[in-house]
C-alpha cells in the first residue's frame, strides 16, 4: 500500500512538473482556416516540401491549428484531424471563407482604421506574383512599392479589407490589401522583431 | 584596283568588328533551387543584361530581377504550387483559367487581360495594372511551378512598347525541361 502511495505521488510530481511545458509549447498556436478560394482541398503533408509526402487532405474552409510557419513562412507546421502535418501558408486564412464581405475600397475612410499590432506574412494572389503596396487604402491611389511572397510586414491599423503595413527594413509604411497578408505573429512576439 | 580591293576588305572588316560589338549571346541558367524539383528553366538572350538573383526570396522559390540600360526592369519569380501539382497552363480547364484571370487582376480597379503562345507551345496569361503606375505581369503554370515575368518602372511609370517587346523577347528565350524521372 505504501509502495501505491509512492508511485501515485510521483506521478502527480511529474506531471505538476510537465503541465507548464506542455502549456508553453502549444501556447502561441492559432486557429486558421483552409483557404484555397478556388475551394480545392489542401494536402497536408508529413514534411515542409513538395514531394510524394502527402497524408491527409483537408477540405476548404475547415479550421486547423498553426504551431509554426517556416521556411520564410512558405510552409505551416499545423495540427488536423489528431495527426501533424504541414501545408503552404498562403492556402490560410485567420477568417473562414465566405464570411463577412468586405466594404468596397471606394468607401474607407482613415477613420475605420483601428489599431493592431502583429507581422504578416505577403501573399500574392499567385505564388510567383507580388502585391501592391499603395499610399492611401484604395486601388485607384498611386503604388509605393511592391513586395514578393515571404516578405513579412508589420500591421500597424486596420479595416474590413485594407492594413496599413510598415517595412522596417525600408522604413516605408503604405496600405496594402488584407487578402494578401497572413499573420504570423501576435503581441510581444511581433513587437521584438 | 588594288587600292579598292583593300578599301573594301578594310570596310568588310570593319562591319564585321562593329556587328560583333553589337552582337552577343548571352545564355542563363535559372535553376529551381529546390532539391526535389524536376524542373530547370534556360533563358537566352541576346543582349546585354544583369540579372541579380534576389536573396530573400523563399528557399523554394527563385526570384531574378533581370535588369537593362534601356527598358523597364522585368522580374522573373518561379514558385511551387500545390494546388496545381504536376499540371501546367495548358492542362487546366475554362473555369480554372477563369479562376486565375479574376485572382491574378483582384488588387487592381480595372485591369486587363490577354492570353500568349510562347515559341514552346506554353500557355501565359497576361495581366496589366491598366492604369497610371503601371506594373504588367505575364504568368504560367509548368508541371506545377508558377512562373511569372513581372514588369514596372522603378518610378511605375507607363511602359512602352519597347518595353514591352523586351518582356516578350525574354518570355520567348525561356526553355523549360523536365526530368520525367524525378517528376512526382
Amino acid at each position: 500500500m505504501k509502495r501505491f502511495w509512492t508511485g501515485l505521488l510521483a506521478f502527480v510530481l511529474v506531471v505538476a512538473l510537465c503541465a507548464p511545458m506542455l502549456v508553453s509549447a502549444y501556447a502561441d498556436t492559432t486557429v486558421y482556416y483552409v483557404n484555397t478560394a478556388n475551394k480545392k482541398s489542401l494536402n497536408m503533408r508529413s514534411s515542409a516540401n513538395l514531394g510524394n509526402n502527402i497524408i491527409e487532405t483537408i477540405p476548404n474552409a475547415t479550421a486547423i491549428v498553426v504551431y509554426e510557419f517556416l521556411n520564410s513562412n512558405t510552409w505551416a507546421h499545423i495540427g488536423y484531424g489528431g495527426r501533424d502535418g504541414y501545408v503552404m501558408s498562403r492556402y490560410l486564412s485567420l477568417q473562414k471563407p465566405g464570411g463577412d464581405t468586405p466594404t468596397p475600397s471606394e468607401t474607407i475612410s482613415y477613420k475605420n482604421f483601428k489599431s493592431s499590432y502583429y507581422l504578416a506574412s505577403v501573399k500574392p494572389s499567385t505564388p510567383s506574383g507580388y502585391v501592391n503596396m499603395r499610399w492611401a487604402p484604395s486601388k485607384s491611389t498611386a503604388v509605393h512599392d511592391i513586395y514578393y511572397a515571404g516578405s513579412t510586414l508589420q500591421v500597424i491599423s486596420e479595416d474590413k479589407t485594407w492594413c496599413q503595413v510598415y517595412d522596417p527594413q525600408k522604413n516605408i509604411c503604405g496600405f496594402m490589401m488584407k487578402e494578401f497578408l497572413v499573420p504570423i505573429s501576435f503581441g510581444q512576439e511581433a513587437l521584438n522583431q | 584596283m588594288k587600292k579598292l580591293i583593300c578599301l573594301l576588305l578594310a570596310a568588310v572588316m570593319t562591319l564585321g568588328i562593329a556587328c560583333a560589338d553589337e552582337i552577343v549571346s548571352i545564355e542563363t541558367t535559372i535553376p529551381l533551387s529546390q532539391p526535389e524539383s524536376p524542373v530547370t528553366i534556360t533563358l537566352t538572350y541576346t543582349g546585354n543584361l544583369d540579372i541579380e538573383f534576389s536573396p530573400y526570396a523563399p528557399t523554394d522559390q527563385v526570384r531574378a530581377t533581370v535588369h537593362s540600360d534601356e527598358h523597364a526592369d522585368v522580374v522573373i519569380s518561379i514558385a511551387p504550387s500545390d494546388l496545381y501539382a504536376g499540371m501546367s497552363m495548358a492542362d487546366l480547364s475554362e473555369e480554372d483559367l477563369q479562376y486565375l484571370q479574376e485572382v491574378a487582376g483582384s488588387q487592381y480597379e480595372n485591369p486587363s487581360f490577354a492570353t500568349e503562345t510562347s515559341p514552346e507551345g506554353n500557355l501565359y496569361l497576361f495581366v496589366s495594372s491598366n492604369d497610371e503606375w503601371d506594373v504588367d505581369s505575364l504568368f504560367t503554370i509548368y508541371e506545377g511551378y508558377f512562373v511569372e515575368l513581372i514588369q514596372y518602372h522603378d518610378d511605375f511609370a507607363e511602359q512602352t512598347e519597347a518595353d514591352d517587346d523586351f518582356c516578350r523577347s525574354l518570355l520567348y528565350g525561356i526553355h523549360f525541361s523536365t526530368d520525367a524521372t524525378e517528376a512526382e
